[in-house]
């Protein structure tokens, strides 16, 4: 195969390559990462309405945040999203190898140009990484390539002074990226006469001080960084993007430096040298990637995400598979394992850490109220699953309202017979792609009241909700639970929630007081972890618990007592002889976790 | 295209009164949003837009004066255009206007029962200001104070906890209703209350080691030269059931006043002691007196439904600055079985407003709250019919000429607040209330902020968001001085 063969096949591959990074993105969030784009969803609320477009067109930057966030809403079906994050960072790939081969750059080259968007993506791996970030970034290395596309010398002058300003409000402070750029090729190209270059130097460089300072003259509301910065790179406003600003830079000098770089180095075989920098660009990526993706987040989501959705089986099969041990994750397990009605009988067959795991105390905080929202909703806490809902809405840093949020609080609402309040946020998500068939549906229960009692979620809570005032009281979880459970004796998770308490607290007096309770709600056989605890007690004043004890004890559990009491009590280190067998056991959970 | 838009509505008309069929007569008013059926209004107000809450094809709604109309026309709402709509006003400064609505649904007209809008000359007050935040629990988000020109629909951010670190600001209040006298708190690192006197800012620290908070509640002097203000230990509790959803409450609260030449704080031994709590302090309109809220002392949260506010009044000596020692009840919260908040004088210093709920110290979140006013010559109450509703009214505000008074009503929703405007006519009847007009109405159901604490002012206050963003990063506050009031009682 001869030197020119191999370079035009090359040539093809350059839109190979492309491809299989567009492929690699695609099967990353939409099969591994998945979770974090639902998560990312949930958290904003995009209106098809003016008033909504108004909020964002109003500063530098806010379009790029609109487009993100009317990207971001695809999320929705994580394979949508992925999709989208796919051919954004392509298009990326795309537009800075264009702009290196206006250049001049080699082709071989090409994987140089991969090297922004695998930043970026792995950038957007921290789920505080938003969508309109990276459409700000894109904004921005289209102006530069347009620019590029501008053949006449006084056009670009134009085209460049007409395009700064327009970018700054597109893109926010990205937009310092064009004027780096046209100045650095200018510089470089030298078409420009001297003072030519100086005057329009001077001009841009003015230009992109002024504009900051000429915008906090009229937008008064907006603090100084937020108009240097611009767009919501990250949820946090605190935070101030620099990595994002490293990727710009790349943008801006990486076309320059492969240009260099050809002309600098024209190797023999243009393949082999195609090859080590696939080799180091594919290594390099997956070293990155798998620092910056966080798989334990990525499990509490999944988890998260089958809670909100009500897919308890997914959630126990998940388990299953590897119980968690995070405990928001281990608090959606609990919650999937009581929807069920298996949560005594089988919560010590995962890992449980305390009372953590099962109702987690309030944070100000956008995660945890959501999660612990959804168990208080199912609970029959109706006002504290709203409370939770608003609380996590507030949180959110980036000002943005929440879907999720908004539809508990039209179910909660709904409940509790507030119809106008339920109808004001039915109709705001009316106003969404996603949500408005809901909304619509859903509005009718607003007018015909039997569509809730007979709804099997509503109409289900709207009896188990407490049923008289109290105050809420977060460091009394346990009166809480007894009391919403003895004004309905029928809430029966309100009651394996008090129990699950008194076990995981390891307050096994106040779990006997208790225990007498449950009979009441008729169970079939007595659930395992309560047998457990039924024996341990038992045992404590009696020298054979399998003998005499008033309790209907399997004769399962009977013998697991006995062995379990004979390694604890004979052997020197119990804790690791007992792991393998008798860690589903409460026993175990009592005597080894903390 | 205009021209066949009004052949089209003569035809329809005309086929409404020869051919009943064509155009169903429903002898029912309109279900239009926001309720502005039969309302009064000041001559000086903006257009009343509203939209149509069931689904219509098409609106076309008549607006008749005695001597001129306007007719607007819209999906399933309406925006009166503002020059039309002041012309109108302004043929007759009062006058009744007849609105007739006109909807295509289904393919059908139906033309529903005609409704007034009834004009007065007395004008408003053309500013108010308002918080816009969310009516949340703990957790707040952004806050901002705004003003609204009432005869337009101008906004204008006056301050923005965007730019002060995320504190939270509290009630922006006005000294006679005058633009050149107002305040407000910002708490935070860098808060304290911010007094604008004149347009000159200051950032006070309204808080001594003998005070038990800063100043929260309070009211100028018709001088300018006081505040009275409460200090009060907030607590917030929550609710379990149905539609309650906070309970707010003092654990201690005193009254104090501050001089804001000398920057000097004065009480009362029995208005900062512990036996009970004092809130909601008002001048009269005199200056004479001050008005507070004061229940005894209750274990709390246990028998907060024992917590029970009377009207008190102190005299209060404004050439000395001093409190007088003893106060007499005018409204006894245990006969009346109540509890009242947030008192306002009239101007004229005629009535005393204030908002009434079944217990507690915090009405927008007691649906039972409403407001009632008392003829302070006459001692009778009103517990105004005509303007209260099922959900809470309250944080209500005079107009200067003592005519309008705006107020936070919760009626929509339950949760959140938007102003309502109540005209008190010279026989002192309360009218009912009308909706703060936005140029689409539909910025009420899309917005999910609550309007807190709306105050009528004559003028534009004479600093913006970026002056209050100034001042809160200023390192200090100027520091108070704490003195007990000697025991006078003032003639």
């Amino acid at each position: 195969m001869t030197k020119n063969n191999l370079l035009s096949r090359i040539l093809k591959t350059d839109q190979l390559l492309t491809f299989a990074f567009g492929l690699v993105v695609y099967l990353f969030f939409s099969l591994g990462y998945a979770y974090h784009l639902h998560y990312q969803e949930q958290f904003q609320l995009f209106l098809f309405t003016t008033d909504y477009l108004a909020q964002y067109v109003g500063y530098p930057g806010g379009i790029s945040d609109y487009l993100g966030n009317f990207i971001t809403q695809f999320y929705f079906y994580s394979s949508i999203g992925a999709i989208l994050l796919a051919i954004m960072l392509t298009l990326l790939q795309r537009m800075v190898w264009s702009v290196a081969q206006k250049l001049g750059t080699a082709t071989y080259w090409i994987p140089l140009s991969f090297v922004p968007p695998v930043l970026y993506w792995s950038l957007l791996c921290d789920e505080s990484y938003l969508a309109g970030g990276l459409v700000a970034i894109l904004s921005v290395s289209a102006f530069i390539r347009t620019y590029l596309a501008v053949k006449n010398p006084r056009n670009r002058i134009i085209f460049t002074l007409l395009s700064v300003p327009a970018l700054y409000w597109l893109a926010g402070g990205a937009f310092l990226l064009l004027p780096l750029f046209v100045l650095t090729r200018e510089m470089m190209s030298k078409m420009m006469k001297p003072l030519a270059f100086s005057i329009f130097s001077a001009f841009l460089i003015g230009l992109s001080i002024v504009l900051p300072y000429l915008t906090k003259q009229f937008l008064v509301q907006f603090p100084f960084t937020k108009l240097l910065i611009g767009a919501t790179y990250y949820r946090y406003p605190v935070v101030i993007p620099y990595s994002v600003a490293i990727v710009g830079l790349l943008i801006v000098f990486l076309p320059f430096l492969s240009k260099l770089l050809s002309s600098k180095l024209q190797p023999q075989r243009p393949a082999f040298w195609l090859a080590v920098q696939l080799l180091f660009l594919v290594s390099g990526s997956y070293f990155l990637l798998s620092k910056t993706a966080d798989l334990n987040k990525e499990e509490v989501m999944e988890y998260d995400f089958h809670a909100r959705t009500r897919r308890w089986g997914r959630i126990l099969e998940k388990a299953d598979r590897q119980a968690p041990t995070s405990p928001l994750s281990v608090t959606c397990l609990n919650l999937a394992l009581a929807k069920q009605d298996l949560l005594g009988e089988r919560m010590f067959h995962y890992y449980q850490n305390g009372i953590g795991g099962l109702l987690p105390d309030f944070t100000r905080d956008f995660t945890i109220p959501t999660i612990l929202g959804e168990v208080y909703y199912h609970l029959g806490f109706i006002n504290t699953a709203q409370r939770l809902a608003f609380e996590a809405m507030e949180a959110l840093p980036d000002y943005q309202k929440s879907a999720r949020s908004v539809m508990r609080l039209a179910e909660t609402n709904l409940i509790n017979g507030n119809y106008e309040l339920a109808g004001k946020y039915l109709r705001l998500l009316q106003k969404t792609f996603y949500y408005r068939k809901w909304a619509t549906n859903t509005l009718q229960a607003t007018k015909k009241e039997t569509l809730i009692e007979e709804h099997p979620e509503w109409g289900l809570l709207r009896k188990m909700r407490t049923q008289e005032d109290f105050l809420f009281s977060e460091g009394e979880k346990e009166m809480m639970l007894g009391t919403v459970f003895m004004q309905n004796q029928e809430n029966k998770m309100a009651f394996e929630y008090l129990m699950a308490c008194c076990l995981l607290k390891k307050d096994l007096q106040h779990f006997m007081e208790y225990y007498p309770v449950e009979k009441a709600l008729n169970y079939r056989v007595v659930p395992k972890s309560y047998q457990e605890a039924l024996i341990y007690v038992w045992g404590l004043s009696h020298n054979d618990p399998t003998q005499s004890i008033p309790y209907p004890i399997s004769n399962s559990v009977k013998m697991r007592v006995k062995n379990y009491a004979n390694i604890y009590t004979t052997r020197q280190n119990p804790e690791q002889l007992l792991r393998n067998d008798y860690s589903d056991t409460y026993w175990y959970y009592l005597h080894f976790r903390n | 295209m205009r021209i066949h838009i009004l052949i089209y509505l003569f035809g329809v008309l005309f086929y409404a009164c020869n051919e009943t069929g064509y155009v169903t007569i429903s002898h029912a008013y309109p279900p239009i949003y926001p309720d502005y059926i039969d309302v009064t209004i000041p001559a000086n107000i903006a257009p009343l837009n509203f939209l149509m809450r069931d689904s219509v094809e098409k609106l076309l709604v008549t607006i008749e004066g005695e001597k001129e109309s306007i007719r607007v026309k819209g999906k399933n709402k309406v925006q009166v255009p503002l020059k039309k709509w002041k012309a109108l006003l302004a043929s007759r400064p009062e006058q009744t206007l007849t609105v007739t609505v006109l909807v295509k649904k289904k393919g059908e007209w139906i033309q529903y029962k005609p409704f007034n809008w009834h004009v007065t000359p007395d004008s408003i007050d053309p500013f108010l200001s308002y918080r816009l935040i969310e009516p949340g629990y703990e957790v707040w988000n952004s806050i901002q104070l705004v003003e609204r020109h009432l005869e337009t629909f101008d906004e204008r951010v006056l301050a923005d906890n965007n730019l002060t670190g995320g504190s939270c600001m509290n009630c922006h209040i006005y000294g006679n209703q005058d633009a050149a006298l107002s305040m407000f708190h910002i708490r935070g690192e860098h808060g304290g209350t911010i007094v604008n006197r004149n347009g000159k800012l200051e950032k006070i620290n309204t808080r001594t080691k003998d005070m038990i908070s800063n100043a929260v509640y309070g009211n100028f002097h018709p001088t300018g030269r006081y505040g009275v203000f409460s200090t009060n230990v907030v607590i917030p509790e929550l609710h379990t059931y149905g539609s309650k959803r906070l309970e707010v409450y003092d654990s201690a609260a005193d009254l104090v006043v501050l001089n804001f030449d000398t920057r000097e704080v004065i009480s009362q031994p029995f208005l900062s002691d512990s036996t009970s709590y004092e809130s909601f302090p008002v001048f009269s309109a005199c200056g004479k007196w001050i008005y507070y809220c004061s229940a005894g002392y209750v274990p709390l949260p246990d028998s907060i439904r024992s917590l029970k506010y009377h009207i008190c009044r102190t005299s209060f000596d404004p050439k000395n600055g001093t409190i007088g020692a003893s106060a007499d009840t005018l409204w006894n919260a245990r006969e009346m079985n109540g509890s009242v908040s947030h008192l306002k004088t009239s101007p004229n210093g005629k009535y005393l407003l204030y908002t009434v709920a079944d217990y507690g110290t915090f009405p927008i979140w007691h649906r039972e709250a409403d407001l009632q006013l008392m003829d302070l010559e006459t001692g009778e109450m009103d517990k105004l019919e005509a303007v209260n509703d099922t959900c809470s009214d309250s944080y209500h505000s005079w107009s200067s000429n003592s005519r309008w008074f705006v107020f936070a009503s919760k009626r929509d929703d339950g949760i959140y607040g938007k102003p309502y405007f109540a005209y008190l006519d010279s026989t002192g009847k309360a009218h009912k209330p009308f909706a703060l007009p936005q140029l689409d109405q539909e910025y009420y159901d899309n917005t999910l902020k609550s309007f807190n604490i709306p105050e009528l002012s004559k003028g534009q206050v004479p600093y913006d968001a970026r002056d209050i963003e100034q001042i809160y990063w200023k390192p200090e506050a100027l520091p108070v001085r704490y003195t007990e009031s000697e025991p006078k009682l003032v003639e």
